[in-house]
């Protein structure tokens, strides 16, 4: 029959089911999820682009199906975030969220997070193999100039590494790259971390992640400029609720601006 | 140029006939050249004051849409009207009407503008899921409501029968009976195109993004904040709201109520230990938990253990252990204790709703939910369906239920996320050293508005170790999951709220009660 009324309420959930299926594996092709939920998410993420794909099927047989009263807000459902998606991405700039949202709320990890890292390590049962020839493989590790250089996509998994192995990195020279983050409230004089902001779930849980420098001009630094570090490793001790732990730290020798990374570092666990 | 058909619905008796004669019964109707279709023979015989009116009963040949489609375009053929009046059957669905005004003989000539449902305020709550489908379907697919007897009802009645009417028409305008002039309105008044709400948020979502790429500073601002974590926390729960969903509705559609109560565990105890099992086993978060625990309860599984599976589901769930156990540093006494306090907590819950039984009713349709969802697909239907009958009603349900349910977790995100980037230093700033009852509730309340997926709240739990006691940051972990922003409005999307607030009310002191008591005894 070619005079039967288009339903437009299946039309427009059809399209939404359609468009946030290509638009889900648009973000996983283009990697642009990862500013807003962590790589564990891929998988899921294409299961739902799967099911729009069918839920957006299932409607072509019912596209003149009449129906008097029309609900079509619900689609806003998928319409909103898609639309959101579309915003330009370095909205979440890495620093202004560390200074608008984890600055003003304290959410400091200095202390706590790498030795979650730490652990997972071990707990995964591959810190023994580290001990071995497996830590000559490891990226930016150079064991005959006692040298590691951290690359950008290593971060993580080396604030890991030198937390679990503190003692065996002590004396390498380490570079690395973050940002100036000081939080008076867990760093003492003399102290900032050169951080990055580390992604559990999604950019709602982002805490800033690294490694403890000793630099005498710290109080110079500037919070949020991005710099790269390079110094001696050092074991220190670190006091928090009383039981004293401790902690790798880098003896600042050179210290220089760097340009913006962009992208979280998600733990180790995730990552690896 | 089409003729225009105005319907009026309602059950038998609802006094559709009187009605019709009733606003019918005025000077302006003499020039007005009428059809009047009844589907129904009424108690009062339908007596047209206007002159001119034709007048068709077409209730014996409700068998035969075809005949029904025969007969009114002989007479649209024969004879030149300017409206349609239809008295539809309060027994047949409203589909029905629409395949007859749909057939090719009619759909270039006549098309139906409104729908009225007449009802009677004190029937309301009888007749609604005791009746059939029909009803529900009309109620559904009406452009406002004529209410009679408002006056006698009383303020109780009224409320419980808006309440209903708008369970299966969110938003629908109710008028009374005596307001005549109203009822005109309604008939023959501008109506909104349904198309002009969706325009306008999609053009006012063009603005804001064309706002963003060109003005940089734009992505400086806090409202930028809000959209960012907005987004993030979208995209973290639209694909386990989406699994959720499809759990659900294959337990609505391919699940029998009569096997849940055959095979379902008899006992109390053993149904709780069942539901603990499936929390164990779950990898899930509490966007996926939600949805099953509505189904579970329209399937009529015991409330308290419904109860006991979607509180204890998020907190002890592998993904949550793991992430805990990372989290912590493999401090495994953490992860006993919050998996031991998540469970003895929804047991506490349980016995609390064994104890103090939740009257009325919790889903917030009524009955009609039970037997019918948000599709407009009925249990009856999906028992007797064939195979691929029920994977299609499957499909259908779950995309109803992603959107219906979708639609609180639009609102709940947006909600978490204007507080996190606006409020949340309140709890951030506190001061350190409070007794532990006092950082307790602080931290419980903090992981409700900050609403974390209980798969990540362990790593801020642990950020909060340096200026909290352990105790409070349990109070965080156990409670978080259960209870938050984002689950309490996707709780409204199916359960009245006064359930929502004992259940609220009952989650808060049960876990605290637990994390107060065995912190002090120095279990942790």
């Amino acid at each position: 029959m070619t005079n039967r009324k288009l339903n437009v309420q299946i039309l427009l959930e059809m399209m939404c089911c359609f468009l946030f299926s290509v638009m889900m594996v648009y973000m996983v092709l283009s990697k642009q999820y990862l500013y807003f939920v962590t790589p564990r998410m891929k998988g899921y993420l294409y299961f739902v682009a799967a099911v729009m794909l069918i839920w957006g099927a299932t409607g072509v047989k019912r596209l003149f199906e009449p129906q008097h009263k029309l609900r079509l807000a619900h689609c806003f459902v998928l319409l909103l975030p898609m639309v959101l998606l579309l915003l330009p991405m370095d909205v979440m700039n890495v620093s202004k969220i560390s200074s608008q949202y984890v600055g003003k709320t304290g959410f400091a990890m200095t202390a706590a997070q790498p030795d979650t890292a730490a652990t997972v390590y071990v707990g995964t049962g591959t810190a023994s193999q580290s001990d071995g020839d497996a830590s000559q493989t490891l990226p930016g590790l150079d064991v005959a100039n006692k040298t590691i250089t951290v690359a950008d996509d290593d971060f993580s998994m080396w604030v890991t590494e030198l937390y679990v192995h503190m003692q065996q990195y002590e004396g390498y020279t380490v570079s690395m790259t973050g940002y100036v983050f000081k939080d008076p409230n867990i760093l003492g004089e003399g102290q900032f971390v050169p951080a990055r902001l580390m992604m559990s779930c999604c950019v709602a849980d982002l805490v800033p992640s690294g490694i403890v420098c000793l630099y005498s001009n710290a109080d110079i630094l500037k919070q949020d400029v991005w710099v790269t570090v390079e110094g001696t490793l050092t074991v220190g001790e670190r006091v928090i609720d009383g039981t004293t732990t401790q902690e790798p730290q880098i003896k600042v020798t050179k210290i220089s601006t760097a340009k913006e990374v962009k992208g979280y570092v998600y733990p180790y666990y995730i990552d690896g | 140029m089409t003729i225009p058909v105005y319907v009026v619905t309602g059950f038998i008796g609802a006094g559709k006939t009187t009605f019709l004669n009733h606003l019918f019964d005025k000077e302006e109707w003499q020039n007005i050249r009428v059809l009047l279709l009844q589907f129904e023979e009424g108690e009062e015989e339908a007596a047209p004051v206007i002159p001119g009116c034709t007048h068709l009963l077409l209730a014996d040949d409700l068998q035969q849409p075809g005949a029904i489609v025969q007969k009114i375009a002989q007479v649209v053929g024969q004879q030149a009207f300017d409206e349609i009046w239809v008295e539809w059957n309060g027994m047949q669905p409203f589909s029905l009407l629409q395949t007859i005004f749909c057939d090719e003989a009619l759909v270039t000539r006549c098309s139906i503008k409104r729908v009225m449902q007449l009802a009677e305020v004190a029937q309301v709550p009888g007749l609604i899921g005791n009746t059939g489908a029909a009803l529900p379907q009309q109620i559904a697919n009406s452009d406002f409501v004529v209410l009679r007897g408002s006056e006698e009802a009383g303020r109780g009645q009224y409320r419980k029968a808006k309440q209903l009417l708008h369970g299966l028409n969110p938003g629908v305008p109710l008028v009374k009976s005596e307001d005549l002039n109203g009822v005109y309105r309604s008939f023959f008044g501008k109506k909104v195109p349904p198309l002009a709400p969706i325009a306008a948020g999609g053009a006012a979502l063009l603005v804001l993004l064309a706002a963003f790429w060109l003005i940089p500073q734009a992505k400086d601002t806090s409202f930028a904040s809000v959209l960012t974590l907005f987004v993030g926390i979208m995209l973290q729960a639209i694909p386990f709201l989406t699994i959720g969903v499809l759990l659900s509705s294959a337990i609505q559609v391919f699940v029998p109520a009569r096997w849940i109560e055959e095979k379902f565990p008899k006992s109390l105890g053993l149904g709780v230990l069942f539901a603990i099992l499936a929390g164990f086993l779950l990898p899930v978060c509490d966007c996926t938990s939600i949805p099953v625990f509505r189904s579970l309860v329209k399937k009529g599984v015991p409330l308290p253990v419904a109860i006991t599976f979607v509180t204890v589901t998020p907190v002890i769930n592998p993904v949550v252990i793991l992430s805990t156990y990372y989290a912590f540093g493999g401090d495994l006494s953490v992860v006993l204790a919050r998996v031991c306090f998540g469970i003895i907590t929804s047991i506490l819950i349980c016995i609390a709703f064994i104890l103090w039984p939740t009257k009325g009713e919790i889903l917030s349709g009524g009955t009609v939910d039970r037997m019918m969802c948000s599709c407009g697909y009925y249990e009856p239907q999906s028992v007797s369906a064939g195979a691929a009958e029920k994977w299609r009603l499957f499909l259908r349900h779950s995309q109803a239920e992603f959107f219906s349910v979708g639609k609180y977790l639009v609102l709940g995100t947006l909600l978490a996320a204007v507080i996190q980037v606006v409020g949340g230093g309140v709890f951030f700033n506190a001061p350190n050293g409070l007794g532990l009852a006092v950082s307790t509730v602080l931290l419980m309340g903090m992981a409700f508005v900050l609403s974390l997926c209980s798969s990540s709240d362990a790593v801020i739990g642990r950020s909060l170790a340096s200026q909290f006691p352990m105790g409070a940051i349990m109070g965080f972990l156990v409670f978080g999951p259960m209870m938050d922003i984002k689950n309490v409005m996707m709780l409204s999307s199916g359960f009245s709220k006064r359930f929502i607030l004992k259940l609220i009310a009952i989650t808060f002191t049960a876990s605290f009660f637990v994390v107060f008591l065995f912190s002090s005894l120095g279990a942790i």
